[in-house]
């Protein structure tokens, strides 16, 4: 009896010993924007993450990203619960930095994680280049595109139009034209997110993305825009477009329309409306000057001097294994992966969104870079619908956003 | 209620003393400082915070002590002056001990914004190249000043405290203080979530600030864009936004009380299944206003709504003017049941022998509702329409939902530009001096709104 209690004894000893000589994993809170489909994805891969390895276990939590952008600075100025990384969108970087919000990724710590800057999209990269410091690690590009209904360019015998890979504004009216003199009834194409599109189109006419002349204060109201805005009112006025207030999605989902202007990141939500569809770039004035707007989801790294080393180190760990098994982002969230390793995989080819990760393509995204981008966004996004149905002038619009975002620069 | 424990007679010298000792705390806590200083790259660069500049910073959450600690000695002063020692002992003894926790709490801060943003303009004027990152912390101590002001605390406290007691006096002292005690948590949390805020909001309307970095006092130059700057953007919002709130507060109101009005009438004639219809209309006010919003919103949806099909049109209800319709619909509905349950209660409380005189008298029932049933519900009608109108100038979810700044921002109220250019624009310091200007309005509304209600209390 004795010998079996100081074997039970002994067995207990060694297994506590065991449990205190097994280090605990480093907690990592990382917060992302990331909710609906998106966020269960992603959950996913963190999940996969922590189940890979037992040095570092990542706790997400997912926002909306209005709420992430409201919170964000508050927590960095109490320094209190601030994640050790951080999913924000590219165009904010510029402006994090010049609030000094933003610590800069150590380039040796993070490389000896495997994140290195030739593993990623150039275009993507560079843009968080400020300085002489780098600030942003890009998960994915994502870009606004064109979604077309398979079967109803079938059916109408449009498929001549996107032969080249590419639709333009006078192709789409020539489809538009020739579908509804077949019988179509419903919308040829949509005006949904204005911003977005409206942006496809002046990268088009501008290539250098110009918001700022002098990178300060707004130059929004020029030509080029005003040529933008022309084009979409043109669209509406010819009755190309959806109406006002119109559920767009569901329209494209319903087979009542033709021609829809969305982000990649809708791809899983047409996949399962049963839709048999083909993606394009954005509608183009020609094929060679095509862009479309394009904005990166990016790690980032909020100021915190309490952050260690060894957390950095842990974070970096988890940035490069979400971009060498970004996979399942690209196939269940339909982004466009920013790791370059994606190409690679054989299945990601036959993705529709595949052609915007081709690097000879690069310069076909257009991802802005302005240090007032929220400013920007605010007072773009006001003017919308207004300008098209003749609620404002387009000479008006302009000369509003520039005043708004004038103005709130000098009242911050 | 507090019995003066030192009757009617003059304050003592202890007594004296302790006034003493509690305006210099008030005294000291002005002229008191932070040092604070960070060494980078062999330069070391120092600058010095007043205690009142830190407040305002409001840069970490230690700071809130401030406030509470300042607030309870004011009240200590208070005590003391009106003779109630006691009291003052108590409010002193808290002043002391949160004005402690601060000192304790402040000092293990590395890295205070408030007090990297002028170090950080030292190091770059002495021309040193950094980053954030560089800086590894901030070598915190406080000027002697703050000791003195936390020892006349401390010396207020003891002043305060009565002598080595009898029985009798142990009891005063329980007696005087039982009634702080049961306010205490309330207080507490008044002072920090209430009187804190409401503080730093004022103050904030007088600065520029871009919720980040520390607000700059700017006079009046806020009120002065927004009144009479006709071409700047918050001339135009505060304009159109206050404009705006005052169109939905018109037509809203008055569904807001004939709404919940006739449902109580109907229901005080308590036919069958009252209870349950009771349940029914008060039901939507225990939902969200995004619940309802939404509701609604699909309801109206032009495309596929069910009004739209129901009512055989093709109108875009998101616009207006058929925006304001889906507003008031949404508000009426959402806000009727609470306020049908006061009229329930007020119509309950008329005594039924008034009917019945009337009734013998020959009196109709427009007559009996005009001349027994209004004038019996006065008052609650008043409360009402006070209560109502308040909560109807701090509209903003159902616009926002509705139509947003669409439309030329036809339907944008005030509250939504106070919020949007606070957190999503961060320019806190004008949206602070706009969020002053529509509490003023709603101050001046209540304020003859209350008068006229005092004037129909019921004797």
């Amino acid at each position: 009896m004795k010998k079996i209690l100081s074997l039970v004894l002994c067995l207990a000893m060694v297994l506590s010993i065991g449990a205190i000589a097994h280090a605990e994993p480093i907690q990592i809170n990382y917060w992302s924007v990331f909710t609906g489909a998106d966020g269960a994805t992603m959950q996913g891969m963190v999940d996969a993450f922590n189940a890979s390895q037992d040095e570092v276990f990542v706790n997400h939590t997912p926002m909306t990203a209005d709420d992430l952008y409201q919170k964000i600075p508050l927590t960095v100025q109490t320094g209190t619960d601030i994640p050790q990384v951080c999913i924000v969108h590219i165009e904010r970087i510029p402006n994090f930095v010049n609030q000094e919000m933003l610590y800069d990724y150590d380039l040796d710590l993070i490389a000896q994680a495997g994140v290195k800057e030739e593993n990623y999209n150039s275009a993507a990269w560079a843009r968080t280049d400020i300085d002489g410091a780098h600030y942003g690690i890009p998960l994915d590009v994502h870009s606004y595109v064109t979604y077309y209904n398979k079967d109803l360019f079938d059916q109408y015998d449009l498929n001549s139009y996107v032969e080249d890979g590419y639709l333009t504004f006078d192709e789409v009216k020539e489809l538009g034209d020739k579908a509804k003199a077949a019988g179509f009834t419903g919308y040829v194409t949509d005006l949904g997110w204005m911003r977005a599109q409206l942006l496809c189109y002046y990268g088009q006419l501008d290539p250098n993305l110009t918001l700022s002349e002098d990178g300060v204060n707004p130059s929004i109201n020029n030509e080029n825009m005003k040529k933008v805005f022309e084009t979409m009112k043109d669209l509406w006025e010819g009755g190309y477009t959806s109406v006002k207030n119109t559920d767009y999605s569901s329209e494209f989902y319903s087979g009542n329309m033709l021609v829809w202007s969305e982000g990649i990141w809708m791809k899983a939500a047409v996949v399962d409306a049963g839709i048999s569809f083909g993606m394009l770039p954005a509608i183009c004035y020609t094929p060679e000057t095509c862009m479309s707007w394009t904005s990166s989801h990016n790690f980032v790294q909020f100021a915190d001097e309490n952050r260690t080393e060894e957390e950095d180190l842990a974070v970096a760990k988890f940035i490069n294994f979400m971009g060498e098994n970004s996979l399942t982002w690209a196939k269940d969230a339909g982004q466009c992966p920013a790791h370059l390793s994606i190409n690679d995989v054989t299945e990601f080819a036959e993705y529709p969104q595949a052609f915007l990760a081709d690097p000879a393509r690069a310069d076909e995204l257009a991802i802005y870079k302005y240090l007032y981008w929220g400013l920007f966004d605010t007072a773009f996004s006001r003017v919308g619908w207004d300008f098209v149905d003749g609620t404002i002038s387009i000479d008006d619009a302009l000369a509003q956003i520039d005043q708004e975002i004038a103005d709130a620069i000098a009242a911050q | 209620m507090t019995v003066k424990n030192e009757g009617n007679r003059r304050p003592d010298i202890r007594s004296l003393a302790a006034i003493l000792a509690a305006l210099a705390f008030l005294a000291l806590f002005v002229f008191a400082g932070v040092n604070a200083s960070t060494t980078l790259k062999e330069t070391t660069v120092s600058t010095v915070m007043p205690l009142p500049k830190l407040f305002f910073s409001l840069s970490s959450a230690s700071i809130l002590l401030i406030p509470l600690s300042v607030v309870c000695m004011a009240c200590a002063l208070a005590a003391l002056i009106s003779r109630q020692r006691n009291v003052a002992m108590l409010f002193a003894g808290i002043s002391f001990v949160t004005f402690g926790l601060f000192l304790f709490f402040f000092s293990r801060e590395t890295m205070n914004s408030a007090l990297y943003s002028p170090l950080s303009d030292a190091l770059k004027e002495a021309g040193v190249k950094f980053k954030k990152r560089d800086v590894k912390g901030i070598d915190v101590s406080f000027q002697p000043t703050v000791f003195l002001a936390l020892a006349a605390a401390g010396i207020a406290m003891l002043l305060s405290m009565p002598g080595p007691g009898r029985e009798e006096d142990r009891r005063r002292i329980r007696r005087d203080l039982l009634p702080y005690g049961y306010i205490a948590p309330h207080l507490f949390f008044f002072i920090i979530f209430f009187i804190t805020p409401a503080v730093y909001g004022i103050y904030a309307a007088f600065t520029k600030w871009d919720l980040f970095n520390e607000p700059v006092f700017i006079g009046l130059e806020n009120f002065k864009t927004m009144l009479l700057d006709s071409k700047n953007t918050y001339y135009q919002q505060l304009r159109n936004g206050l404009w705006n709130t005052v169109k939905f507060v018109l037509y809203s109101m008055p569904f807001c009380i004939l709404v919940p009005l006739t449902l109580a009438l109907a229901l005080h004639t308590k036919s069958r299944g009252n209870k349950f219809f009771q349940a029914v209309y008060y039901f939507p006010s225990l939902l969200s206003i995004t619940t309802v919003t939404l509701s609604w919103r699909y309801m109206f949806s032009p495309d596929y709504g069910v009004m739209n099909r129901f009512f055989g049109s093709n109108a875009n209800w998101f616009t207006p003017p058929y925006s304001w319709i889906v507003i008031v619909v949404i508000t009426v509905w959402w806000c009727t049941g609470s306020t049908m349950v006061i009229y329930q209660s007020a119509l309950a409380s008329i005594p039924q022998d008034h009917y019945e005189a009337a009734s013998v008298d020959g009196a109709g029932a427009w007559q009996k509702f005009l001349h027994i049933t209004l004038p019996g519900m006065r008052y609650p009608l008043m409360y009402t329409f006070v209560t109502s109108v308040v909560a109807q100038f701090n509209i903003y979810g159902q616009p926002l939902m509705i139509t947003g700044f669409a439309n030329r921002e036809a339907n944008a109220v005030l509250l939504m530009y106070i919020q949007e250019n606070a957190v999503k624009k961060q320019v806190a310091g004008m949206s602070a001096a706009m969020a002053l200007v529509l509490g003023l309005c709603i101050m001046g509304v209540s304020y003859f709104q209350l008068r006229l209600m005092r004037n129909n209390v019921p004797d």
